[in-house]
């Protein structure tokens, strides 16, 4: 059972900092929570794509009309309705309806809408395709070469040759003069794999149109507008007709449900029926044909001096960004890590983002920076040991402090409760019980601890106009309040926690604060629920809201109560004399009073707009012990301590949630999960929960969490992003661990007892 | 088509199922529970689980036109008198779901097996959940909340 340490609380909050029930929770252990895909529309159609068998293939012809005389079929899309939608472009070549050239196994070809979801597989069947099969490479180091297949040749058109997404080159300092200065220089290559994001609830869609041409979609999706704005671009429709609601139930999302591509076509398959539709996908499907994490190799060279001073960091990545990709970020953001965890003035990064014929890529958990931090966190665990020096001891040296600055965006580290992170782990794990020397006891079962230790880039280092939080709050003449925010609440419980930060700031009472979420035509516009975002931006509007909103009825009470404003306050509902307490209105009181009730004033409406002033980094260290069977190369993780800055919990219980679920999917990442692909034909050979393994309640180890509240000045109440946190350094602290217990070195995960036991056998060669 | 007639949360239903169909149609599609959910169609994940003459089963590998005669109960037919089920009541409680798309199924593979063993060990409940798959909580909630139940301390 976990554990929790759990800091005292500032006293002078009262909602946030505690943990009450989460909103519509007894709807979901009730069965009555309704998710897209329980949804009914009258006269609803269901819709199923036609995917691709090849892994590269120009599509010379489609001849869907056997489809159409199918009983209970009503349309088919195929890239002629929806080709002009797509749009190479420099630096990201993400889908846009469907095209006439499929680059994947699974990669859409047509969607067909019929009365019953087997009679549209059944028309799947009678579409024929008459494809002009293409050369495809799936490995990203052979699609680097000039002379491979090209995944995407209509990028020629913007000049650009070959497979490369983006080459990113970034170097604080000089690394090759500060390799000069070192004492010990270590090299290492990494292999880190392709991961599904595995959101128990596959991805599912409902389209509608009216006959004044007004579109309605509802999706499990973690950002409305974003795909709203991106319809509206594509469909070149005005906004406003499009409302693009999220349901109040999403279940998961990890970075995997914000895509435009099928939205479009199916969009477009829905006018072309006259019928709503409704789009799911099956769990094959949500393994060969939804974004990835991507795979990656890293090149690392590390130089330190003899008292463990980094003098130089250099990696060269390459960054495997599959079939479709989000963009520059995807090959140049892992340089960011290098920079917000350690003190080096000389840093060099070279990243290359490639396309395959392989699944598309995009965010997940821990995007960008969970595969480098594999890397970065393992390569000091070597050089650590190659002078000598204990790991944790390393990290404590040349780990960045409050106020030093961070060479990305050259401002100063805000708050930072790296070093405490470490020393609670340490203490938690019992550091002292490590092998002084890796693999130093004997026998054929030998147990390790390893450490390793993050930042992650959260949210956007500067505000962007994806970086915006919007509220708006509403007041009713019960003195009860509507709070609508753009943003969706995929699961993590983000409805209750903004209603919390709204009473908190507001001095209302928490149920009587009602939260409307990611609906287009109702809230105010908002970003996407990701990048452990919402908390600290949206959370930030939803504040400034609040207190305006107390400022307001602070202002009406004076003026009803014949009493100055500074004398007044707000807390549960009402406003009262700061020296007489039992002197005050409640809200409702207030907003009823006839002078303000006559001259409308009953009516308040706040909105605040909010970007975070400063980068706040989210810090954290993580610990594992393994024991590792020497014969067999299995590893069993015995306890993971996880021990996080997260600024303040704003709801303890949520954070810890989300502290125990990233363990749960970097553990998957570090010791079971790979997305396979057969380099003879490009098909995903594991696409379902058989064969891609995901870890179980029996399958994971003790979990100990520790959280740790430094309070950042620059965000609203302190807080930190902690959606993504400890997905991060699972990974190479479990492999650390494994290090400390063996000796062996490892460099590619997942973590397997084929893995590991090959690393075995070439440390005994 | 086979009509079958079974008893489902407690009230006797019969419908026409078509060949090929699964338990988890007839109950989503026939009778518009939709409380238990297709995670994968495949029975590994269990998010589709409902107890079935006692034992928890993954419906949808259920054929429809093989529970005739039999005992269902979903997730909608667990409370008592409209007050929650001590798990239920436990999941809102210490936090156990979140997305809550695997909620459903958590709970009822926990039931099935309390109604026969009520002083299970953490141990043997870490096990029996295996056949269920979340993604949010790392089920140390989910398992806190079980185990609240076994201890008396929710009821």
């Amino acid at each position: 059972m976990a554990k929790t340490i759990v800091l005292p609380k500032q006293p002078e909050y009262t909602i946030i900092g505690t943990s009450p029930e989460m909103k519509l929770t007894k709807n979901k252990v009730t069965g009555r929570a309704e998710y897209t895909v329980d949804m009914k529309r009258p006269g609803m159609l269901y819709a199923r794509t036609l995917r691709s068998p090849y892994a590269s293939a120009n599509i010379r012809g489609i001849d869907y009309s056997k489809a159409m005389e199918l009983p209970g079929v009503w349309a088919v899309v195929t890239h002629e309705d929806a080709k002009l939608l797509y749009k190479p472009s420099h630096g990201n070549a993400r889908e846009y309806g469907l095209d006439d050239m499929v680059r994947y196994v699974g990669d859409k070809v047509a969607m067909v809408a019929a009365e019953t979801e087997e009679i549209a597989n059944q028309a799947l069947e009678l579409i024929e395709v008459d494809y002009e099969v293409l050369p495809f490479v799936v490995d990203m180091e052979e699609a680097m070469k000039p002379d491979a297949p090209v995944v995407h040749p209509e990028r020629q058109e913007l000049g650009v040759d070959g497979n490369i997404l983006e080459v990113s080159e970034q170097e604080w300092g000089d690394a090759e003069e500060g390799f000069k200065e070192a004492d010990f220089i270590i090299e290492n290559r990494f292999y880190t794999p392709r991961v599904c994001h595995c959101a128990i609830e596959p991805h599912a869609m409902l389209a509608e149109w009216d006959l004044d041409g007004n579109l309605t979609m509802w999706s499990s999706e973690q950002t409305a507008f974003m795909i709203r704005d991106s319809l509206a671009e594509a469909l070149k429709m005005p906004r406003s007709k499009i409302r693009f609601i999220v349901p109040e139930f999403v279940g998961g999302g990890f970075g995997g449900k914000y895509e435009s591509a099928e939205k479009i076509a199916l969009a477009i398959l829905s006018k072309k029926a006259g019928r709503p539709v409704m789009w799911r996908l099956t769990r094959e499907e949500e393994f060969y044909t939804t974004r990835t994490r991507s795979p990656c190799i890293f090149e690392t060279k590390t130089g330190v001096k003899k008292d463990g001073t980094f003098v130089a960091r250099q990696i060269r990545a390459i960054v495997d960004v599959g079939s479709y990709a989000w963009g520059a970020i995807m090959a140049s953001r892992a340089a960011s890590y290098m920079t917000m965890l350690y003190k080096c003035d000389n840093i060099k990064y070279t990243g290359y983002g490639v396309f395959t014929n392989t699944p598309p890529s995009g965010a997940m958990r821990g995007f960008t920076s969970t595969p480098v931090h594999y890397a970065m966190e393992a390569e000091i665990d070597e050089i650590a040991t190659a002078i000598g020096m204990d790991p944790l001891e390393f990290r404590l040296k040349n780990k960045l402090n409050v106020g030093d600055i961070i060479p990305l965006n050259g401002v100063p580290v805000s708050s930072s409760g790296l070093e405490e992170t470490m020393l609670k782990g340490a203490e938690a794990i019992g550091w002292h019980r490590r092998n002084s020397q890796p693999g130093s006891t004997d026998g054929r079962f030998k147990r390790g601890i390893g450490m390793a230790s993050y930042c992650h880039y959260s949210p956007m280092l500067k505000a962007t106009e994806r970086s915006i939080g919007n509220a708006l709050l509403k007041s009713n003449i019960d003195g009860s309040f509507h709070l609508l925010l753009g943003i969706a609440d995929i699961g993590q419980g983000l409805r209750t926690i903004m209603a919390q930060i709204c009473a908190e700031a507001l001095g209302g009472k928490l149920d009587e604060i009602d939260v409307t979420l990611a609906d287009t035509s109702v809230t105010p516009w908002g970003t996407t629920t990701a990048a452990s975002r919402s908390t600290i931006e949206t959370g930030g509007a939803v504040k400034e809201a609040a207190d305006e909103m107390r400022m307001r009825l602070i202002s009406l009470a004076s003026e009803a109560m014949g009493l100055l404003e500074a004398d007044l306050e707000a807390k549960d509902g009402r406003v009262y004399e700061i020296d007489n307490p039992s002197n005050g209105m409640a809200f409702g009181e207030i907003l009823r009073h006839p002078d303000i009730y006559l001259r409308g004033d009953n009516v308040i409406v706040t909105k605040a707009t909010y970007s975070v002033p400063q980068f706040v980094p989210p810090y954290g260290s993580q610990f594992a012990e393994v024991e590792v069977d020497t014969e067999t190369g299995e590893v069993r993780v015995i306890k993971m301590v996880a021990s996080s800055d997260v600024g303040r919990a704003i709801h303890p219980k949520s954070v810890e949630g989300q502290l125990e679920g990233g363990i749960h999917m970097g553990i998957g990442f570090a010791l079971a999960e790979e997305l396979k692909i057969d380099p003879e034909t490009g098909r995903t050979l594991n696409p379902n929960f058989l064969d891609y393994k995901m870890y179980r309640s029996g399958d994971m180890p003790e979990l100990e969490i520790i959280i740790v509240e430094p309070i950042d000045p620059y965000s609203v109440y302190g807080v930190k992003g902690v959606g993504e946190m400890t997905v991060i350094a699972t990974a190479p602290a479990v492999r650390n661990a494994i290090f400390n217990a063996t000796g062996a070195k490892v460099f590619r995960l997942p973590l397997t007892s084929e893995n590991v036991y090959a690393a075995l056998k070439e440390k005994n060669a | 088509m086979v009509e079958v007639t079974f008893r489902i949360n407690g009230r006797t239903r019969t419908v026409s199922v078509e060949p090929g169909s699964t338990l988890l149609d007839v109950i989503r599609e026939d009778l518009r529970l939709i409380g238990a959910k297709e995670g994968c169609g495949k029975g590994e994940c269990g998010a589709c689980t409902v107890i079935l003459d006692g034992d928890a089963v993954p419906s949808c590998l259920v054929p429809a036109a093989s529970v005739d005669g039999k005992k269902i109960i979903t997730i909608e037919g667990i409370e008592e008198n409209g007050k929650l089920h001590p798990l239920q009541t436990a999941f809102v409680k210490y936090h156990a779901s979140q997305c809550g798309f695997c909620t459903p199924g958590m709970v009822l593979t926990a039931k099935a097996y309390l109604d026969k063993n009520p002083n299970p060990s953490e141990e043997e409940i870490r096990g029996v959940m295996m056949s269920n798959l979340c993604r949010c909580t790392g089920y140390e909630k989910i398992i806190e909340a079980i185990m609240a139940v076994v201890k008396g301390d929710v009821a």
